[in-house]
Formats: C-alpha cells, sequence, structure tokens
C-alpha cells in the first residue's frame, strides 16, 4: 500500500502546497511539515513528472492557494469479517456468483425477521475502543428509509441518533518524504449498519440470460427491474445519473443480493484533514486499525473500506466553511489523496477568480483514468430518511464487564507500535514500514522477541526479506523462515558464526525452504574459518598455483590482490573470514618480495 | 385416520358450499389434497394435542403449500419458500391445515372489507369484524376447528365478538413472529380464534415457545422467571375484576352496556369482586395507535416494490417510475392511505409531534396496566418492592362499543370513524396483554385482559366469565358502574367517587394515603394550598377539577407538581372566574386560562400549550406556534387556526379529552400535507 501511495503522490506536486500545514486543536499544537523551501525543492524535482493540471496553472494555484486552506472530513464504511451476514446465517464471500449467497431475510421476503450477529456488536466495540471513542452503553438500532433496487427491505437498518461510538480520535504519523509529522484527527461517530446489494449494470445482457436465470434462488419470481425507475415518493434524490443513463438506453440492470446484510461500520471523522495526504494518511490509518483488530480485511478494491470525501476550502483567516463537496468512487488511497488535491485545486481556482458561488454542495465523481473529479448529482437539499427505532431488533445494551473484556484482549494499536520502535531507535521509515503491516510488525516483534540486535532485525526484515516477498509475490505469512531462525541468524553473523555473505545465502535458502540456521550451516559445512593457519594453507595453495600472477603483483601490479583474495574465497567456498583473509594474504604476498 | 379422512370430507365439502356466500377463504385444499393432509398428518404426528383438529391460517401467515396473499393485489400468487414458526409448531402438534382465510389487505381494516379477493360475508350481513374476519367466520361457520389469525390492534378480538366465538390474543412475545408478514411489527401478535375453550388453550400451548428467528421472541431466561412468578402466586378462589371508569362511554351502545353490566352483576353474585379502576391515559391509545401502527406499517410494507418478488405493474411509461406504478398497482386504498399516514408521522417535521408523543403515551399506559394488576410485570424493571402493587386480577370490558354495524352501513363511513371501531382493542396491544374476548351475548364479547404472560389465567377465567348465568338484565350492578345518562349528573357521580375513594377515605393518612391519582373538586385556592399539596408530593399524576361547568385540569409529572403550584392554582382559579376551562401542560410549563394574556404568559415555560374554549365545548383557538411549535392564543375562527398549526394537531387529538368530558370532540387532524384531511373522533 504505502509504495503506491507515495507514488501517486510523487506524481502530483498540490499536495505540496504549504497550506495550513499547522493545525490547533483543544489546546494543542502540532508538529508542522518542513519549511517552504524545502517543500519547494521537492517540487522542482517533481516537476517533469506533472501531468494534471498543466503546468502554467499549477504554479498559479500555488501561489493562490497559500490563501486558502481546506477543509476535509471522511465518511468510511467498513465492512467487517464476521462469518456471516448481520442479520442472517448467509455467509458472504467476496467475488461468489451474484445471488449465491441469499436467504428470506437478506432478501427482504414476506414474513422474515432479522436476529443480530453479535459479532457485529463485539467489532464495533473494539473499532470504538481503539479509537478512544466514548461508547453508547444503551443504544439501538434504527431504519434509514429510501427506495433503491439494491435494497430488499425498502430501509436500511443502521444507527440513526445513538451511536455506538462517538467523539474518539486517531493518531497519524505522516511519511517521511512529505515531511513526516504527527497528526491526530478527530472521530465524530461510528454506528454498525448493513450493507446493501449490488446492481449489475449490463447493455443488452452482457450477463446472459441462462446464467442469471441458473442463479435465480426458487423463490424469486422476479429479478428484473424494468427500464424506467423509480421516483420514490418522498425524495428526489435518487434521480442520479445512472439512471438517467439507463433509463435512456433502456438497459436492463441486475440486482445482486449477496452483499446485502453484510455487516458495516460507518466511521464519521470530524474535519480535520487540511491535505490529501492528511486524508490518505487517515484512512490508511483506519485499514491498519481494523486490519491490527482483525475485523476487516480494509480491502478498499473490494469495497471493504469505502471512503467518502468531503471537501470545502475556505479563504485563510475565515471561519466559516465553505460549500463542502462530496467525492464518491475512491478506490485507494492515491484515489483518496490525488482527488482532494484536484478538488482543492479546483474549488481555490474557482475562489481566486472570484467564482466562488459556483461551488454548490454536490457529490462529484472521481474519474481515475481522466484524474479529475466531475459532477455525480447536484443536492436539492437534505433527504428525508424518517429514521425510526426499529421495531423487529431489541436495544443493544453493553455491559461494564463486557467491554472491559473486549478492551482488555485489544492487540496493540498502530500508533502505540510506532512509539515503540521509535523509542527503540529505528528512524521513522523504518518504523512506518514495519508498523505498516500486522504481520510484518508481529514478525518483527517475534524476532527481536528472541533478543535479536533491532536495527540488524529491521534491516533483514525491510531488505532481502521485503524484496524476497515481493518477488515471490507472498506475504510474510507465507514465507518459510520463521522468527526464531532470523534471529538465529543475525546473532551468528554478529557473532562471528558465519559471514555475511553466507549468511545471505542461508536465508534466501530459509526464505524459501525453511529449516534451522544451525542445521543449514552443519548441513553445508558453512561455519567461518577463523583458524589463521588454515587460512594460511589455502593462502600458501593459491599463490602456489599462480606463480604467474604473483609475479605480476610482485613486479608492482598490487591490483591483483582482489584476484588473490578472490581466489582464497574460492578455495575456503566462502567460509574464510574476510579480514582475516586479507590480513593474512597481505602478509604473504608482501613479505617475499 | 378415519376420523381424520371423514373430518376433511365434511370441511372441504362445507367450504365449498360456504365459499360464495360468505368468502372466508382465499384458498383452500380440494378434498383431495386436504384428506391427504389430514391422513399424512394422522400418520406422522399421532395422538397429539392437536390430531384431528383442522386449523384455518389467516393468509398473511406464511405457508409453503399454500399461497400467501395479504390478500393484497401486489402478492397475487406469491408462495412462501419457507413455513411461519407458528404454522411449523401447529403441523407438529399434529394440526390440519386447512386454507388461507380472508382479511384486510395486510391487516389494515377492522371489517375485513379491503381485502383485493372482496369483503367477508356473515350469514346475518353484518360486518365479520376485522382484519381476520376470514378466520373469525371460517370458525363460527364450522369451516375448521381452529383458525390463526393476527392481532395488532384488535384484528382478532373484534372479529370474535361479532361472530360470537372466542378470540384471543396472547401476551406479545410469546409465539412466534417468524413468518408473519408484518403490519406493525411492535404490536403485531399472532391471535387464536375458536369455539371451544379447550381447543383454544391447546392451539395456544403448542404454538407457544421461544423462537430463534424471532429477536422479539421472549426468551427463555424471562420465561423462566415468568414461570416463577407464576408459581409464587397465591391460589384465589374469588377474583378481582377491574372495571376502567374511562370505558364508561356515552357511545357505549345499550345492549352491550346491559351486557356488561348482567355480567359484573353475576360475577358480584358468584362471590366475586368488582373495582372500579382508572386507566388515565386510555382515552388517548387510539390515537397513539393510529400513529405507531401506520407508521411501523409504512416501513414494513416498503419492501413490496416487484423487484424481487410480487407483482410488477404492467410496463407503461404513461403510468410513471416502476416503484411508483407497482405500489400504486398493488395496494388498495386503506393500505395506501395508512402509507402516507405513517409517511408523515415519521417524516422529519413531524416525528417528534406524533411518532414520539405517541410513544410517551404507550409507555404511560403500559405505566397504567402494571399499577393496576396484582401480578408484577416480568418484563418492567422496577423491583417488586418498589411498584405499588395493584389489587386487579383481570380487567374485564367490551370488545367493542357497539354492535356489528350492517356491511352497507360500513361502505359509507369515513375511514375515521372506522378507525374508531378499535378503540377497546387498542389499549391491550399497546401494553403487549393477553387479552380474550369472550362471547357473552348475540354479536357482544367482553375483553379479559390480564398482566404481561397471564396468558393461562387470562383463558380460565375467559372460561369462568363464558360459563356465567346472566339472567336479570336490568338489576343494577351495586354502584359500581351506575353512571348517570346526563353529563353534568355523570360529572359530579365521577368526582364524587374519586373523592370518595381516593382522597376522604385517606383523609387521616396524608402521607401515604393518596395513592397514585387524585382527582379533586377544587373550590378555592386555600383549599387546595392547605389540603392537597402537602399530600401530592408522592402523586404521579394531579387532576384538578374547577367548580361550575367550566372545567380546569393539570396534569404533572411527579416533580412538577410542587415546584408549579402556585402557578397552577392560580391558572385554574382564574380560568374558573371567567367561566372558562382551558388549559393543559404537558413537560415543562404550566397552561391554564383560556383568555389570551394568561396564555401568552405561560409561553416560556411551557414546552407545549393547547387552549380550549371551555364554553364552545371544541377544540379551537389554535393559534400562533408557542415553545416547540405548538399552539396558543386565539385567532377568529378555530377550525382554520387548527388546520394551519399543523404541529399543534397532535396535541388537539390527544389531549383535548382531558378537558371536554362527556362529548364528543371533533378536531382536524393536520395531515392535510399528505391530501388526507381527516375527521378524528375521539368518544369520552
Amino acid at each position: 500500500m504505502a509504495s503506491t501511495l507515495f507514488r501517486s503522490i510523487h506524481n502530483h506536486p498540490l499536495l505540496l502546497c504549504p497550506t495550513a500545514l499547522f493545525r490547533r486543536k483543544n489546546g494543542v499544537l502540532y508538529c508542522t511539515m518542513k519549511g517552504t523551501e524545502a517543500q519547494t525543492a521537492t517540487q522542482e524535482k517533481q516537476k517533469p513528472q506533472i501531468k494534471v493540471p498543466p503546468r502554467t496553472q499549477t504554479k498559479t494555484i500555488d501561489k493562490i492557494s497559500k490563501d486558502y486552506e481546506a477543509i476535509i472530513g471522511i465518511e468510511t464504511h467498513v465492512q467487517l469479517n464476521t462469518l456471516t451476514k448481520a442479520f442472517c446465517s448467509c455467509p458472504y464471500n467476496y467475488g461468489s456468483l451474484p445471488n449465491t449467497s441469499v436467504c428470506p431475510i437478506c432478501m427482504g421476503l414476506p414474513g422474515a425477521l432479522p436476529v443480530l450477529n453479535s459479532k457485529v456488536i463485539e467489532f464495533a466495540v473494539k473499532v470504538g475502543l481503539a479509537l478512544n471513542c466514548k461508547l453508547s452503553f444503551n443504544s439501538k438500532f434504527d431504519r434509514k428509509q429510501y427506495f433503491y433496487p439494491d435494497l430488499p427491505k425498502g430501509y436500511q437498518i443502521s444507527q440513526f441518533d445513538v451511536p455506538i461510538a462517538t467523539g474518539g480520535y486517531v493518531d497519524v504519523d505522516l511519511p517521511v518524504e512529505f515531511g513526516g509529522g504527527h497528526r491526530r484527527f478527530g472521530i465524530t461517530r461510528v454506528h454498525m449498519e448493513e450493507d446493501a446489494g449490488k446492481l449489475l449494470h449490463s447493455e443488452n445482457g452482457s450477463y446472459s440470460e441462462e446464467i442469471t436465470a441458473a442463479l435465480l434462488p426458487k423463490y424469486c419470481t422476479t429479478f428484473y427491474c424494468g427500464l424506467d425507475y423509480i421516483l420514490p415518493f418522498f425524495s428526489r434524490m435518487f434521480l442520479d445519473f445512472i439512471y438517467l443513463w439507463h433509463c435512456y438506453f433502456h438497459v436492463s440492470i441486475r440486482v445482486d443480493l449477496n452483499r446485502a446484510g453484510v455487516p458495516l461500520l460507518e466511521i464519521v471523522s470530524e474535519p480535520d484533514m487540511r491535505t490529501g495526504i492528511e486524508a490518505a494518511e487517515y484512512a490508511a490509518e483506519l485499514q491498519r486499525l481494523v486490519r491490527y483488530l482483525g475485523v476487516s480485511n480494509g480491502n478498499m478494491q473490494e469495497g471493504s473500506l469505502r471512503c467518502d470525501v468531503n471537501v470545502s476550502v475556505r479563504p485563510i483567516g475565515q471561519s466559516k466553511f465553505g460549500t463542502k463537496v462530496e467525492i464518491k468512487n475512491l478506490n485507494s488511497f492515491s484515489s483518496v489523496s490525488r482527488s482532494i488535491d484536484f478538488e482543492i485545486s479546483r474549488q481555490v481556482l474557482l475562489h481566486s477568480q472570484g467564482q466562488g458561488d459556483q461551488i454548490t454542495q454536490e457529490t462529484r465523481l472521481w474519474e481515475e483514468g481522466a484524474q479529475k473529479t466531475v459532477t455525480m448529482r447536484k443536492k436539492e437539499g437534505l433527504a428525508d430518511y424518517r429514521y425510526f427505532p426499529e421495531p423487529d431488533l431489541p436495544e443493544v445494551i453493553l455491559t461494564k464487564e463486557y467491554v472491559d473484556s473486549i478492551h482488555d484482549s485489544l492487540p496493540e494499536a498502530p500508533e502505540v507500535k510506532r512509539r515503540r520502535y521509535e523509542k527503540m531507535g529505528l528512524s521513522m521509515q523504518d518504523v512506518l514500514l514495519l508498523a505498516n503491516d500486522i504481520n510484518v510488525a508481529q514478525f518483527f516483534d517475534a524476532t527481536i522477541a528472541k533478543e535479536a540486535d533491532v536495527k540488524l532485525a529491521a534491516n533483514w526484515i525491510m531488505g532481502d526479506i521485503a524484496a524476497y516477498m515481493k518477488n515471490e509475490k507472498l506475504t510474510i505469512n507465507e514465507i518459510k523462515l520463521v522468527p526464531q531462525e532470523l534471529a538465529e541468524l543475525i546473532a551468528s553473523i554478529k557473532g562471528g558464526t558465519i559471514s555475511g555473505k553466507i549468511g545471505k545465502e542461508i536465508l534466501f535458502e530459509l526464505l524459501a525452504k525453511g529449516g534451522t540456521v544451525k542445521g543449514l550451516i552443519k548441513e553445508k559445512d558453512l561455519v567461518q574459518i577463523v583458524d589463521p593457519l588454515e587460512i594460511e594453507k589455502m593462502v600458501d595453495k593459491v599463490l602456489a598455483e599462480n606463480p604467474k600472477q604473483l609475479e605480476q603483483y610482485r613486479g608492482g601490479k598490487t591490483k591483483l590482490q582482489g584476484y588473490f583474495a578472490g581466489q582464497v574465497m574460492k578455495v575456503s567456498k566462502g567460509k574464510a573470514n574476510p579480514g582475516l583473509l586479507n590480513k593474512i594474504l597481505l602478509e604473504k604476498l608482501n613479505s617475499k618480495s | 385416520m378415519q376420523r381424520a379422512q371423514k373430518l376433511a370430507g365434511e370441511f372441504s365439502r362445507r367450504q365449498q358450499t360456504l365459499s360464495k356466500s360468505l368468502n372466508a377463504f382465499i384458498a383452500v385444499a380440494d378434498e383431495q389434497s386436504l384428506t391427504e393432509a389430514a391422513e399424512r398428518a394422522a400418520r406422522d404426528t399421532p395422538n397429539k394435542p392437536l390430531s384431528d383438529t383442522f386449523v384455518a391460517v389467516k393468509d398473511n401467515i406464511c405457508t409453503s403449500d399454500f399461497p400467501t396473499t395479504c390478500a393484497s393485489r401486489g402478492l397475487t400468487g406469491y408462495r412462501s419458500p419457507y413455513d411461519a414458526t407458528v404454522v411449523s409448531r401447529i403441523r407438529a402438534a399434529g394440526g390440519v391445515i386447512a386454507g388461507k382465510t380472508n382479511l384486510d389487505e395486510f391487516g389494515m381494516g377492522s371489517h375485513s372489507l379491503h381485502s383485493a379477493f372482496g369483503p367477508v360475508q356473515t350469514e346475518s350481513g353484518h360486518s365479520a369484524g376485522g382484519s381476520s374476519g376470514g378466520s373469525a367466520v371460517a370458525v363460527a361457520t364450522d369451516q375448521c376447528h381452529v383458525a390463526l389469525g393476527t392481532d395488532t390492534g384488535g384484528s382478532v378480538r373484534l372479529p370474535a365478538a361479532f361472530n360470537s366465538i372466542l378470540g384471543f390474543k396472547p401476551s406479545y412475545g410469546l409465539v412466534s413472529r417468524w413468518g408473519v408478514v408484518a403490519y406493525a411489527n411492535s404490536l403485531d401478535t399472532v391471535g387464536f380464534f375458536a369455539k371451544d375453550s379447550a381447543k383454544m388453550k391447546d392451539a395456544f400451548s403448542e404454538s407457544n415457545g421461544h423462537d430463534a428467528l424471532d429477536p422479539t421472541s421472549l426468551t427463555s431466561a424471562t420465561r423462566k422467571r415468568l414461570d416463577t412468578v407464576l408459581a409464587s402466586r397465591s391460589e384465589r378462589s374469588k377474583l378481582r375484576f377491574g372495571i376502567p371508569e374511562e370505558c364508561i362511554i356515552q357511545e357505549l351502545s345499550g345492549p352491550v352496556r346491559d351486557a356488561w353490566k348482567s355480567t359484573l352483576l353475576a360475577l358480584q353474585k358468584a362471590g366475586h369482586e368488582i373495582a372500579l379502576v382508572s386507566l388515565p391515559s386510555l382515552p388517548h391509545a387510539l390515537s397513539a395507535y393510529y400513529i405507531l401502527a401506520p407508521a411501523e406499517a409504512s416501513s414494513n410494507l416498503a419492501k413490496y416494490d416487484g423487484v424481487r418478488y410480487g407483482q410488477q405493474a404492467p410496463d407503461s411509461p404513461h403510468l410513471g417510475p416502476l416503484y411508483a406504478r407497482t405500489r400504486q398497482h398493488g395496494f388498495g386504498t386503506e393500505v395506501r392511505r395508512r402509507i402516507l399516514l405513517g409517511a408523515y408521522s415519521l417524516s422529519a417535521n413531524a416525528i417528534d409531534n406524533y411518532f414520539m408523543q405517541a410513544q410517551r403515551v404507550r409507555r404511560l399506559l403500559k405505566q397504567d396496566f402494571d399499577s393496576l394488576f396484582r401480578l408484577p410485570n416480568v418484563l418492567s424493571n422496577a423491583k417488586n418492592e418498589e411498584r405499588d402493587s395493584g389489587t386487579i386480577d383481570v380487567i374485564l370490558m367490551p370488545t367493542s362499543a357497539t354492535l356489528p354495524p350492517k356491511i352497507d352501513l360500513v361502505k359509507e363511513q369515513a375511514p375515521l370513524d372506522a378507525f374508531a371501531t378499535d378503540v377497546f382493542t387498542v389499549p391491550a396491544s399497546l401494553a403487549g396483554l393477553p387479552a380474550l374476548s369472550v362471547p357473552i351475548a348475540d354479536q357482544i364479547g367482553l375483553q379479559v385482559i390480564g398482566q404481561y404472560g397471564d396468558d393461562h389465567n387470562v383463558l380460565n377465567i375467559g372460561e369462568v366469565v363464558a360459563s356465567l348465568k346472566i339472567n336479570n338484565r336490568h338489576e343494577r350492578v351495586a354502584n359500581v358502574i351506575d353512571v348517570p345518562s346526563r353529563s353534568r349528573e355523570r360529572r359530579a357521580w365521577r368526582r364524587n367517587l374519586c373523592l370518595i375513594a381516593d382522597l376522604k377515605s385517606d383523609g387521616a393518612q396524608p402521607e401515604e394515603g393518596l395513592g397514585q391519582r387524585i382527582l379533586l373538586h377544587v373550590c378555592k385556592q386555600q383549599e387546595v394550598e392547605e389540603v392537597v399539596w402537602p399530600r401530592v408530593r408522592h402523586v404521579r399524576e394531579l387532576c384538578l377539577y374547577v367548580g361550575n361547568d367550566g372545567l380546569a385540569g393539570k396534569r404533572l409529572e411527579r416533580g412538577a407538581v410542587a415546584a408549579d403550584r402556585h402557578r397552577a392554582v392560580r391558572w385554574v382559579d382564574e380560568g374558573q372566574g371567567r367561566g372558562r376551562a382551558a388549559g393543559r401542560v404537558v413537560g415543562r410549563g404550566v397552561a391554564l386560562g383560556a383568555a389570551e394574556p394568561e396564555a401568552l404568559e405561560v409561553e416560556e415555560s411551557a414546552a407545549r400549550v393547547l387552549v380550549i374554549d371551555g364554553n364552545g365545548r371544541r377544540v379551537g383557538r389554535v393559534g400562533q406556534g408557542v415553545g416547540e411549535g405548538l399552539a396558543v392564543g386565539a385567532p377568529a375562527s378555530a377550525e382554520e387556526g387548527a388546520v394551519r398549526v399543523d404541529a399543534a394537531v397532535w396535541a388537539v387529538v390527544i389531549w383535548a379529552k382531558v378537558f371536554l368530558e362527556d362529548r364528543v370532540l371533533e378536531s382536524v387532524v393536520g395531515l392535510a400535507e399528505v391530501g388526507l384531511c381527516a375527521k378524528a373522533a375521539i368518544c369520552v
């Protein structure tokens, strides 16, 4: 993830605008980014890569944008990886054939009733606690009502006025490349809800009739939902462009209800972010957090983590927020940051040209190909979702014991981990990389638990091991190397039992095939030769076998020392201690001259 | 086996004969398949409590072998892939499903006329009651032994009373709702019809039980607790019946009143006790019900969009978008009316004034009921010691205030007049209590309402009531419900009665003696100060009645009494001085006195104010918004004002009754926005 993010950011100069590099909240002054000069320098370097927007325009925007600040808030939907859906016993697996994981409950058949999966509460409490929120010990579910073909019941079970968790925060370390720095972003609320189904758009049946018909559950009499859709009773918000498009071209839509009823957590942030990179890092931290907690796979491509971003821009010094614009269709962290930066520059430009009133409250769509946002639908006022308490489900009552037991079982949070690594003396870059993936972090922790040298362990993991994983497309849990052996390897090198070079060889052996360091050393007879006499013998042998070169050396071609060292090493099968070898070789070469 | 075959043949032939004239069934099995089903049941589940019992099922309960249509055009032909839990339980107990009975579409109606399959008829031409009219008629005309219905606001009890059979609504949560098509989830209960009390008990006992598929089903732990509470109750051969004074209303028709009176007399003669009790929030129950039930219905019925199942409207672009078209096509007028009503009362502008208020009324009503019964409510959190224990075993009141009307008359009724039919049945629904309608005379039923979970006792007492010999219809029941017919006298009577009951008898011990509620006839401020206030600190609620014809009322929460008492009394006095009755307070402040200056002075402290013209004897003078958007002031035309200030309307409907004792109040319900200008008749 991190690498994608960085790459994307390099492509885009606007991130580096020095606007709003500082922020005060609750009396805490957060660290600022690097000074403007340093940023300009970075920016210079990036210039050749700039594509969007054009160079000249960028310059002007950069200048103008110093006078504006952007306010960014994010709504995140996290799909929980519970075994079954939130209110029924259907499993959910991403990518299964349409409508193969449905039942009367998640299809909204007459007479069906939801039964709450208690894991949803557990996961929500975990996330609430990890986000430092205040939990509602008495909360409830509400119905959010609107019409949409992917919503089987005509309402979504959600939480309205009493969310399960409120008022938390999340700590984020910005990447070193962008000046680093620590930020704290507020969390407004966390609430539980269910996912809706998916619409499968196809033009004249690219989903073939046979397939769909075969997949229709026996209780579905009709699955086709006509051409011209839906003007629901109370709202016009549904006239979004997708529908209009379908109406216009007379295209059929099919509904896949596999996803309907899958539990979600909606996490709403305070409008605390100021730049695209901050927003992307916030989202990345949420991903890290849910993965650390094991409540979601946090995969943005699969839609397990979905971000809707609200961006508004105002002149610096103005306390009133500008008109906010929502951005959707963000399926990577880089698109989060790039779309925000595009949107900021768009809005700043409009403001600076005195056309600030042209910014309307709307939902915009991020187009990955064109790298820009386009209008999706204009809001004509607030939709009335007619929320009311879900009468089928009892209230959600948490006991202190329950919350405490969950609290005690929480894993170490990414933020705590990073601070711990930092204290160990690792560089920020190392800290961020190690703590980025819980599995890597666990591997690292296990390694240093075996008293391996911290810095060396970090280097091995992020160097050779990471490179191997990347080449072989493996995760750290899939490699054969175990932390204990890595610790052993590091100790062996440090203790001089084997050379660094041999160490590397062994490492790749361990990565690919497993086994123990000791076993491999023994099996391949790789113990470093540190006996001067033995080395001397080899040196003698080499010198004796290469009289011609020796003569040349003694004739002044001292560069040949390397040749001899190589030959000796070859004879020793790489086991000779290099220091000792050079020392003895030099002595021998020079002694007879 | 032979008996089963014989019965199957008999029932099937009877169903065929009566199908045209009564239209009680939507779907029946033909003789052969019914016989086969009966044989199968006799073979697979022999010697069970319901063996050889033919059970008709209301068509909003899912069955896998018959279509489930809810009498709606939109669901015509829909077949559920699964059986409702109650149906599986009936089958497991040996019962044979005899067919699916007709109803008001989705259970919405009181006369079983709003069906896509035509109205349910009776042999007498009177209304069959609703919404489970088909089930009631099927039992009454011997087309089956037992029938399942659903009772949301009286849909089992009302048809049972109209058809002179037993109709039982169990406590909410005892019988699983899995597979019961939801109308109003928090009220829906599966109910039973039978002629024979033993069959009724069997059917109920077999259906009763925890179901993991229904989150509102009573848990096993609570069931155990309930059993302990029931077991610890001391056996009493003589019962104490409660008669809610709020049910003694002018609209009670003569025959019903006489039947009720005679029954009470007979009970008294048999050695049982009769006690006049009060359910102060009961008059608001009907309004609360007609806010809550449509609100939930508007949400529950949203799923019938024709996308996944059910009928889709014919494809024609002229008829509007698919959803609107399908729902317009699929739902009948009554269902559409209630969806609109519900959608309106849940909308952001209205929810606080309608839905939330109605929920408050519902809570109050539950508390009122709990304070009456000897048995504690296992669901209430209050510990037993804290509870002011009641004294009665069950409540006995009419199921319907009137005899069943002729079907032709019903068809001419305004929708809201039909709503009023449910006035006596909705209280038990709102409180989730078990209620049994016992046929006491032709087309007249009396309800036995018990404490939550006391279902078996209610069924037993029902037998006691049913077995009474009622002879002397004109004899008076010792002063208990001997209600004067003229309103002025009646008021005096009630006043006296309450004074006697609550105040005078306990005058010597003012601290403890007042009980929950006092109703006073107040003449002087001094009297109030010296006699009443010292005692009312612990009184939950207080009603002040000011002398002469004008009435002034006041009802406060526990803590609010002391704080506002001076002002309250002053308002009362001034109101009286002007010969007007007025004022009503909810929440923080006090509102009394009809004249404008007073009313306006109240603005600041009153969360909600309603001024009523006592002389005019109707709600009026609803003017400018005050406080949280409610009305005070006196514009020229009362009616106009009421329509304009729609936020105040809820208050009108709910609260007006307090001041207009003895009178039928007409007010305008502010639903003009959704095209539903409706008349609300609050019967007092």
